[in-house]
């Protein structure tokens, strides 16, 4: 990471940062010379886009194969309504320069990929896991491990969702130490389990870019060895301590996983996932969004 | 605002921040700080009022070492010894 000194607008943009003897001058920074990835433009990543760009992370990049859909607005708050139709990626890229023009963002409007992750993820100080799919998430997370990047995820179904932080430091459990499988087809919310409580992903996307931008400060203490659990409905915050699994496959003494490992993704009735998105490839919308939000392809479930 | 006060062995960095408001007051005088290191001396120009009432107090409870505050005319003199955090 490169420092540069900061200009009297960002000393006072940023002057709330700055102030807490944890940032200082030298935080902020490091924040602006730092980079974080978000793969998923959702609810989760609505909320950490929004928080990273407004703490000054100085590269963004966002990864999302899908559009904004009319159903996306309950939650996916940094999206107007004249988005719908448009990619994710790209109506992101455009809000997060609105917020902070100084932080350089780069859209990806594409499903990553068993083949495509390791690239995409190499290279960034941290990465934020948005996905609303096991598939994803595990070619995320593997992908992370073996990069040696520092992932943050959360999920959110219904009104309760879980973050945790993997660390590459080679002491930390990995996501595969928790979940060491994608759980079976009939585990996973079908259509009608695919109701998602809007602010609730929105206080875990926050906590993302909470422990993402404590990462990239290396400060406090984070949730590379404890997992949070949140349920909106109760009103009730739980806080468990996750250990190494010593058989882990991606990071145990006998590790057998040494490249990402794609699993099939079936989200649609009676379809499979291409690999630019959900059954369908996305096209860039050529002429007027309107006429782009007619023709878009009805999808299936929906998550964060 | 800093200048490298050169004529000054034992001062490594000064500011005058009187033209700043709370709490960006604060923020210039950190960044003064961050041009110096940790032992070293920064000599602060500070107006009467919220400045030099506040900006001691902050600075003790940072960690830094206030080596002495001084009424220069209608402004004050603070030297600072900048600390380890």
């Amino acid at each position: 990471m490169k420092s540069r000194q900061l200009t009297p607008a960002e000393l006072d943009r940023y002057s709330r940062h700055i102030l807490l003897p944890q940032v200082g001058v030298e935080g902020q920074r490091k924040l602006s010379a730092s980079s974080a990835l978000v793969v998923g433009a959702g609810g989760l990543g609505s909320a950490a886009l929004a928080y990273l760009a407004a703490a000054g992370v100085g590269r963004i990049g966002i990864v999302d194969g899908d559009r904004v859909e009319l159903s996306n607005l309950n939650r996916q708050v940094i999206y107007p309504l004249s988005a719908v139709g448009w990619p994710k990626a790209e109506s992101a890229r455009q809000a997060v320069e609105a917020l902070n023009p100084a932080c350089e963002v780069t859209a990806i409007v594409r499903r990553l990929t068993g083949e495509t992750v390791r690239r995409a993820v190499r290279g960034w100080d941290v990465v934020l896991d948005c996905t609303d799919n096991f598939p994803t998430r595990f070619i995320v997370s593997d992908a992370c491990w073996l990069e040696k990047v520092a992932l943050v995820t959360a999920a959110v179904q219904g009104f309760e969702g879980q973050l945790l932080t993997v660390l590459p430091d080679g002491v930390s459990p990995c996501y595969r130490c928790l979940i060491p499988e994608p759980p079976a087809d009939r585990f996973v919310a079908a259509c009608g389990q695919a109701g998602v409580f809007g602010p609730a992903v929105g206080v875990l996307g926050t906590l993302q870019a909470v422990e993402a931008v404590k990462v990239l400060l290396g400060i406090g203490y984070g949730f590379e060895r404890r997992l949070l659990v949140y349920d909106a409905l109760k009103g009730r915050l739980r806080i468990l301590d996750r250990v190494a699994d010593p058989a882990c496959a991606l990071c145990g003494p006998r590790a057998t996983i040494t490249d990402v490992v794609e699993y099939q993704m079936t989200c649609c009735p009676g379809g499979v996932c291409g690999p630019d998105g959900c059954c369908k490839p996305v096209e860039t919308p050529v002429k007027s969004p309107e006429r782009v939000k007619k023709t878009a392809p009805k999808r299936g479930r929906k998550g964060r | 605002m800093g200048r490298k006060a050169a004529n000054e062995a034992a001062l490594a960095y000064s500011i005058d921040v009187r033209d700043t408001r709370c709490p960006l007051t604060f923020v210039h005088v950190k960044v003064g700080l961050d041009a110096i290191k940790v032992g070293q001396v920064l000599e602060v120009f500070l107006a009467e009022g919220e400045q030099i009432q506040d900006v001691p107090r902050s600075l003790k409870e940072e960690g830094h070492r206030v080596l002495q505050v001084r009424r220069e005319g209608d402004k004050f003199r603070l030297l600072v010894r900048k600390g380890k955090r």
